[in-house]
């Protein structure tokens, strides 16, 4: 046996022994999560080296059914997005390690995490399908685990629709393909793959991207994670949002890049619609909502938008021949699938420990938490700056390259309205960035700053060990992501190579110290600065030669000297000078006794602007009204119209309804009917046997 | 003191109603006094408003002694000035809130007196997720009075607005108890500052009133001089607020350039750029001479053509005019049922002014031109203190060439004979009532002011809330330009 | 009609007062009284009886006038028989003590200020006028900011606490928090009869002057102070001598 399948063995050990440990009531219980976080080492681990080495690593490839073997194995691609989802797994878990009255049940998190495995090791459609049913049940059980408060059961039950929605889709695709290349390997049927009929392709294409869709939260699918989110346990949220939609996406590139290899220019047009689209949406509920976990669900939303966007652009490169830049815009897409992963793991633990403390996760019930829970607001808000891209963070990073990337539509040749159309994708995608930033002011600084709204808020407390210890593996992550971003690029290359069969490593990170004759220019913008330790080619990231350079390490260097020079001079002055006391102040507040907690802006007044802004979106009503039964009481009654709920889900259930009502006609009760019926359809099936025989 | 003078026969007939509930009727010019018990006084005031057509001017109490309400009769160009009885004893006061709203004021300001803090109106709590109260504390922005507004958003629109005054309460009426009348005339010129003509002028037409003082004809144009010179620079300064506030700096500052003429044509021909000292009981404190009335009438033709200049310049600047137009809209119904005064009211439909209305000093020789509208916004308003300007100019050039010769002020006794009596005057804000009660001694015993801001403060709330957003509040703000100081006394 | 506006200022010209690098004179100003030579007769107090809010007061057979009272109202002057206190036209009225009139004192740290000033105005319980004149201070024929003179509205960011109006007792704890609020080296003016002594309103109906609640560092008595003699207080607290740049 190898290392890795070692590992993997060693894994699934582990996750049976925490599967059977969670099953004991009691202190026992909360154990069973020590196997689960060795697990996803262990799995994080194994998927890190197979990524390093480069190739395909077969682990487990045993007969099953005639159609299918039992085949698992992790290529380049699979073992990314392993890798993507261990720390999570590891995070996820060490937080739950806390003493807490509902935590998720450890024995079903367990076999989560090895469902998640089999998900992304699996060798043929089959398999897959097999993991991601049991995923998708163990999510929503999961998601679940608190059934007894209001509103978690519909919750739940929306995701398992959804969810069941998108597994039908994806089963007619994987269907479709057996029929038309004769097999569910992942190896056979690329091979088959370019020779199937065009229609066939774009109808497995729009299947498999609305089907994985659904899970990835693409619009108009999307309706379950709002709804999924706040509801679930907080670490739950997290793997929702760091991993599922992750596997989403995985789904959508394994068969659109994986197998069918990539398709003609309207495809990619088409993801970067939707796309683009997600990312707005998202955004424009996640800057209003009320909700700090909802606000985190569309932040979701809006960043596998972005991701969708790099992936569509990635497949218009490569539809016009480009590989180079196709390359390019899929590794900025996997990177940013990594960085989200990480940052929104780390807002969702904060959001719980937040939760914990206060029971609230209503923003206008919070404040002034950065005094009582110092760790955790920092920990927070270093996932608020990498959400927001602020450099020198992992989310920076992406974001950066993504725009770099769209930027790079000037290259794809003639076609002015594809050009276009990407340009008008990008300036969207520069909105977003913009509500992203305000959205997360808007949410760090009403939870965290100023005075606490309510005593709830009053009585929060530190968050114990683990949450602190779970969040802190996934800032130092962050962090480590975007600081050493270029030794973490060679990795994501690996996906490029494995499905266009181009690196594009040397353009992305050039390599200024081991060629500096070749970079002059770059050398001369300061490039070659800071020269070790030499991990990678060097510190520069450009998305291609000549266009545009960046580096954060560069960037982080600066910051702290801009920091901590004037700190030190000022430390200086002041001991030349004597020190003059510092004396806490009162708030100046036009000279009234006290400063009130709720004078304070709340999060719906923050955001009031842009719903005035975008008010043809939103549509906002607000009255104000005398309250039921104490009219001496007046009530502000505000709210938002939800566009797709309105527009899109209302209809179709209504008519869905409407169809069944008719349709339930034919259920009378009465036993000589449904005889008739079997007689009726006995008598059409041998008429049409006889014709179509 | 009763007069002689018969009594009007629409107004007779009004009374006749009541005969049985009023006691004793004595008249002053202008101004008629009816006694009755202090219960029978909210259906005797209901029922002259009614049939009269007027609403609450002022409400004021002595307290243990009587309770006061005076209420206009505009056709016979009188106030009604009814005293009501109160038992010895008793601190419970008749209620007129149900007829009268803006009663409501008067009595929350009563129930607050007794400490010296400011108490805002008990105000029913707003809820709602998001709404915030943003509060702007007694110490304002830059050169604001102190007043407490509290405000009830949620973000951008104002759903509530809510003054607290009082926090500049000086106890004027009290420290004027015990002094001779003279004294106190520095005490009410200073009531306010920007309208110390018109306190001034009600106060001294008071005493004038309770003596049976005649203020001699030069004297009376005189006032009306001194009366309009302050309405020029106070209607000026109202009016450069508000440009400043839409924003437009230049605009204010050339119109802060002609009002700062109008202060130094104050000093060089009165004395006092505020205008303080220039009144007397009895007339004016000293006279105008023939060479300085001349030399006034020059400058104020030429700074009113200085004005009319900039004056079409803001109406053409449509940066300023967008600004106004339904802003802070005041309703004709919540005008004349709060009593609206001034060109706040005047700007909303409630067609009152106390120079046309009741006229005192030469204004029954000098009519001005009461402009008045419907919109009731901020352009309105700002129509309004431009025509009253206009008016002002004409009048001031009439008044100054048309000065009677004769002795600027008449004698007064030396000991101020006692009894009580109102004195009004119409000020840049509004309509003011001051009265008087001099005691035996010929030293004040009670001194009451109703001024015209105090009856418009509860007006700014309303027309602030009224789908406004907070850029608007200053405009707003700006646009009633409201004291403090004579509402707080 | 952005054009007019232009055309306009720049027709008119600088308008502004090169006050205080030069001497001027307001003729029809009641400005200081001075006493003037003389005796006063026996057991006469009619100037002291006339003043209301108790500025003059006869000692030794002569009337001794706090200037922080007084109103310029000229009672005094009426009223005396043999017309020793006459109202001059002097403006410049700002004193740094009320005990020593004479007494000009820069006060320490003053000289930090004398190329920039940031005030904070407080209404204590103003009538208004002095409110209006420190107002008139920014329009362009005062124009202060041309003396590095300027207002804010935040305490923090301010040097001077300018008040005008005697301190009434709803603005006694308002105007404490202001102070405070104000970050040291910091001064405070007190603008106007009623804030420099109490004016005619006196305790206990108000608190009283500024003095009653913090320490005073220039008063500018008048009702209301000329805007020059406004200036003429400013300029004292940033040690200006009249004729420096």
């Amino acid at each position: 046996m190898t290392m890795e399948q070692e590992l993997f063995a060693l894994a699934c050990l582990l996750g049976l022994a925490g599967f059977i440990t969670g099953l004991w009531p009691g202190r026992v219980e909360r154990a069973a999560y020590v196997p689960a976080a060795l697990a996803s080492l262990a799995l994080g681990w194994g998927a890190g080296r197979v990524l390093y080495a480069g190739g395909t690593e077969q682990l487990v490839n045993v007969p099953w059914l005639p159609v299918a073997s039992f085949h698992l194995a992790l290529d380049s691609l699979s073992a990314f997005f392993l890798l993507a989802a261990a720390p999570v797994f590891l995070a996820a878990a060490v937080y739950a390690l806390s003493k807490e009255e509902r935590r998720s049940p450890a024995s079903l998190f367990n076999v989560f995490l090895l469902s998640v495995a089999g998900v992304l090791a699996a060798a043929n459609l089959l398999v897959l399908m097999l993991f991601w049913e049991l995923m998708t049940v163990l999510s929503y059980l999961l998601v679940n685990t608190r059934h007894d408060r209001p509103g978690v059961s519909q919750a739940g039950l929306v995701m398992l629709v959804m969810s069941q929605l998108g597994s039908a889709m994806m089963l007619v695709a994987f269907f479709l393909l057996y029929a038309f290349g004769g097999s569910f390997d992942f190896v056979t049927l690329h091979v088959a793959a370019a020779h199937m009929p065009p229609a066939v392709r774009d109808l497995v294409f729009l299947l498999a991207l609305a089907g994985f869709g659904v899970k990835a939260g693409m619009v108009p699918f999307q309706v379950w994670l709002p709804l999924a989110h706040p509801v679930a346990p907080a670490n739950i949220s997290a793997l929702l949002s760091g991993v599922l939609i992750n596997l989403g996406f995985y789904g959508v590139v394994r068969v659109v890049l994986g197998i069918m290899g990539g398709g003609p220019s309207w495809w990619g047009l088409l993801v970067i619609g939707l796309g683009t689209c997600s990312a707005i949406f998202g955004m424009l509920y996640a800057v209003i909502d009320e909700d700090l976990k909802r606000v985190l669900a569309f932040s979701s939303i809006e960043n596998m938008g972005l991701i969708l966007l790099g992936l569509g652009l990635s497949m218009v490169f490569a539809a016009h021949g480009l590989p180079a830049f196709a390359a390019l815009a899929l590794l900025v897409a996997c990177y940013h699938a990594l960085n989200h992963a990480t940052y929104k793991g780390l807002l969702f633990l904060g959001a719980g420990a937040v939760d914990r403390a206060t029971g609230e996760h209503r923003l206008d019930a919070l404040g002034g938490l950065l005094k009582r829970m110092p760790a955790t607001g920092f920990l927070f808000l270093l996932g608020a700056l990498s959400i927001s891209a602020v450099p020198p963070t992992n989310g920076f990073v992406t974001e950066w390259l993504l725009f770099q990337t769209a930027l790079q539509s000037f290259r794809l040749p003639g076609l002015v309205g594809i050009k276009i159309f990407v340009a008008l994708a990008a300036a969207v995608l520069a909105l977003t960035a913009g509500l992203a930033v305000t959205c997360f002011v808007r949410a760090f600084g009403v939870a965290f700053l100023g005075l606490p709204r309510t005593a709830a808020a009053r009585r929060a407390a530190e968050a114990p060990r683990p949450v602190l210890a779970a969040m802190g593996i996934l800032a130092f992550l962050s962090l480590g992501l975007g600081l050493a971003a270029t030794a973490v690029i060679p990795l994501v290359d690996r996906v490029d190579r494995l499905l266009y069969g181009v690196s594009v490593l040397n353009q992305v990170v050039p390599p200024v110290w081991s060629r500096p004759g070749d970079f002059a220019t770059l050398i001369s913008l300061g490039g070659g600065l800071l020269s070790f330790p030499r991990v990678a080619n060097s510190w520069v990231i450009q998305p291609a030669d000549g266009f545009s350079s960046m580096s954060t390490v560069y960037i982080a260097v600066f910051v702290a000297l801009l920091l901590l020079v004037p700190l030190g001079l000022t430390r200086l002055k002041r001991s030349a000078r004597g020190r003059t006391p510092n004396v806490p102040g009162k708030v100046w507040d036009g000279g009234r006794p006290e400063f009130l907690p709720n004078w304070q802006y709340t999060a719906v007044a923050y955001s009031n602007p842009i719903r005035m802004l975008f008010g043809r979106f939103y549509r906002p009503y607000g009255e104000l009204e005398p309250k039921e039964g104490r009219p001496s009481v007046l009530v502000y009654r505000s709210g938002v119209a939800s566009v797709l709920e309105d527009y899109l889900y209302r209809p179709l259930t209504t008519a869905t309804r409407r169809l069944a009502e008719n349709i339930a006609v034919l259920q009378s009760g009465s036993v000589n009917l449904y005889l008739g019926y079997i007689f009726a359809v006995l008598v059409v099936l041998l008429v049409a046997s006889h014709y179509f025989a | 003191m009763s007069g002689t003078r018969k009594i009007p026969e629409r107004l007779d007939k009004v009374l006749a109603q009541v005969k049985n509930l009023v006691q004793v009727i004595s008249h002053r010019t202008g101004e008629w006094q009816l006694d009755l018990e202090a219960g029978a006084l909210p259906p005797v005031a209901a029922h002259l408003a009614e049939s009269l057509g007027g609403n609450l001017a002022a409400l004021f109490p002595e307290p243990g002694q009587h309770l006061h309400a005076v209420l206009p009769a505009v056709e016979e160009k009188a106030y009604l000035h009814l005293r009501g009885r109160l038992a010895p004893g008793t601190r419970d006061l008749p209620a007129l809130d149900r007829h009268f709203p803006a009663a409501a004021r008067y009595r929350r300001i009563l129930e607050a007196r007794h400490g010296l803090a400011p108490v805002g109106p008990s105000v029913s709590r707003l809820e709602g997720s998001g709404v915030f109260q943003f509060p702007l504390g007694p110490v304002r922005g830059d050169y604001n009075e102190a007043a407490g507004i509290v405000i009830d958003t949620v973000g951008e629109h104002i759903l509530r607005l809510t003054p607290t005054l009082g926090y500049k309460h000086r106890g004027l009426e009290d420290r004027a108890a015990g002094l001779t009348p003279k004294a106190a005339l520095l005490l009410a010129e200073r009531a306010a500052g920007t309208q110390s003509v018109a306190h001034a002028l009600a106060y001294c037409q008071a005493l004038e009133r309770l003596a049976g003082v005649t203020v001699p004809p030069r004297a009376a144009v005189l006032r009306v001089v001194l009366a309009e010179m302050e309405r020029l620079y106070g209607h000026l300064l109202d009016i450069s607020l508000m440009v400043g506030a839409a924003g437009h700096t230049v605009g204010a500052a050339q119109l802060d350039q002609l009002k700062e003429l109008f202060l130094r044509l104050n000093l060089s021909h009165f004395g006092h750029r505020y205008l303080f000292g220039t009144l007397v009981p009895g007339g004016v404190r000293t006279d105008l001479p023939r060479e300085a009335a001349a030399s006034l009438r020059t400058a104020v033709t030429r700074q009113g053509a200085e004005w009319r200049r900039l004056f079409t310049m803001v109406l053409g600047t449509p940066g300023i005019i967008d600004r106004w137009e339904t802003t802070g809209i005041v309703d004709y119904t919540d005008a004349w049922d709060l009593a609206a005064v001034g060109p706040v009211g005047r700007a909303s439909g409630v067609d009152r002014d106390v120079r046309r209305d009741h006229p005192y000093a030469a204004y029954g020789e000098f009519v001005p031109a009461v402009p008045h509208f419907r919109d009731g916004d901020a352009l309105a308003r700002f129509r309004v203190r431009a025509a009253e300007i206009d008016a002002s100019l004409a009048l001031v050039g009439e008044a100054l060439a048309r000065l009677p010769q004769g002795p600027a002020r008449a004698d007064v006794p030396a000991v101020w004979p006692a009894g009580e009596a109102l004195g009004w005057s119409e000020a840049p804000q509004g309509e003011t009532l001051h009265w008087v009660r001099v005691g035996e001694e010929g030293k004040i015993a009670a001194y009451r002011i109703r001024s015209a801001s105090f009856a418009n403060w509860d007006l700014f709330g309303p027309a602030a809330a009224d789908g406004n957003i907070l850029t608007d509040f200053p405009l707003i703000d700006t646009s009633f330009n409201l004291c403090c100081a004579d509402c707080d006394r | 009609m952005f054009y007019d506006w232009v055309f306009k200022g720049l027709r008119k010209g600088v308008v502004s007062t090169a006050y205080p690098y030069n001497e001027q004179e307001l003729p029809n100003y009641r400005g200081l009284p001075a006493v003037g030579p003389g005796s006063c007769p026996d057991g006469c107090r009619e100037c002291e009886q006339a003043c209301l809010p108790g500025a003059v007061q006869v000692r030794d057979a002569t009337p001794v006038i706090d200037t922080a009272l007084c109103l310029f109202c000229g009672e005094c002057q009426s009223v005396c028989p043999r017309g020793r206190i006459t109202l001059t036209n002097a403006f410049e009225t700002a004193i740094t003590s009320r005990q020593t009139t004479a007494a000009k004192v820069v006060p320490r740290d003053g000289r930090l200020f004398a190329k920039s000033l940031y005030i904070r105005h407080v209404d204590a319980a103003c009538c208004g006028a002095c409110l209006r004149e420190t107002a008139s201070l920014n329009n362009p024929f005062y124009d202060v900011s041309r003396l590095g003179i300027f207002f804010t509205a935040s305490p923090r960011h301010a040097d001077v606490l300018l008040v005008t109006g005697p301190v009434s007792w709803g603005m006694r704890d308002p105007l404490r928090e202001a102070y405070e609020a104000m970050p040291g080296p910091k001064f405070v003016v007190a603008a106007g009869a009623c804030a420099a002594g109490g004016g005619p309103f006196g305790q206990p109906a108000t608190v009283g002057g500024v003095d009653v609640v913090m320490p005073v560092d220039v008063y500018i008595p008048g009702c209301p102070p000329h805007p020059l003699a406004l200036i003429d207080g400013l300029r004292l607290l940033g040690g200006r001598a009249r004729k420096e740049v």
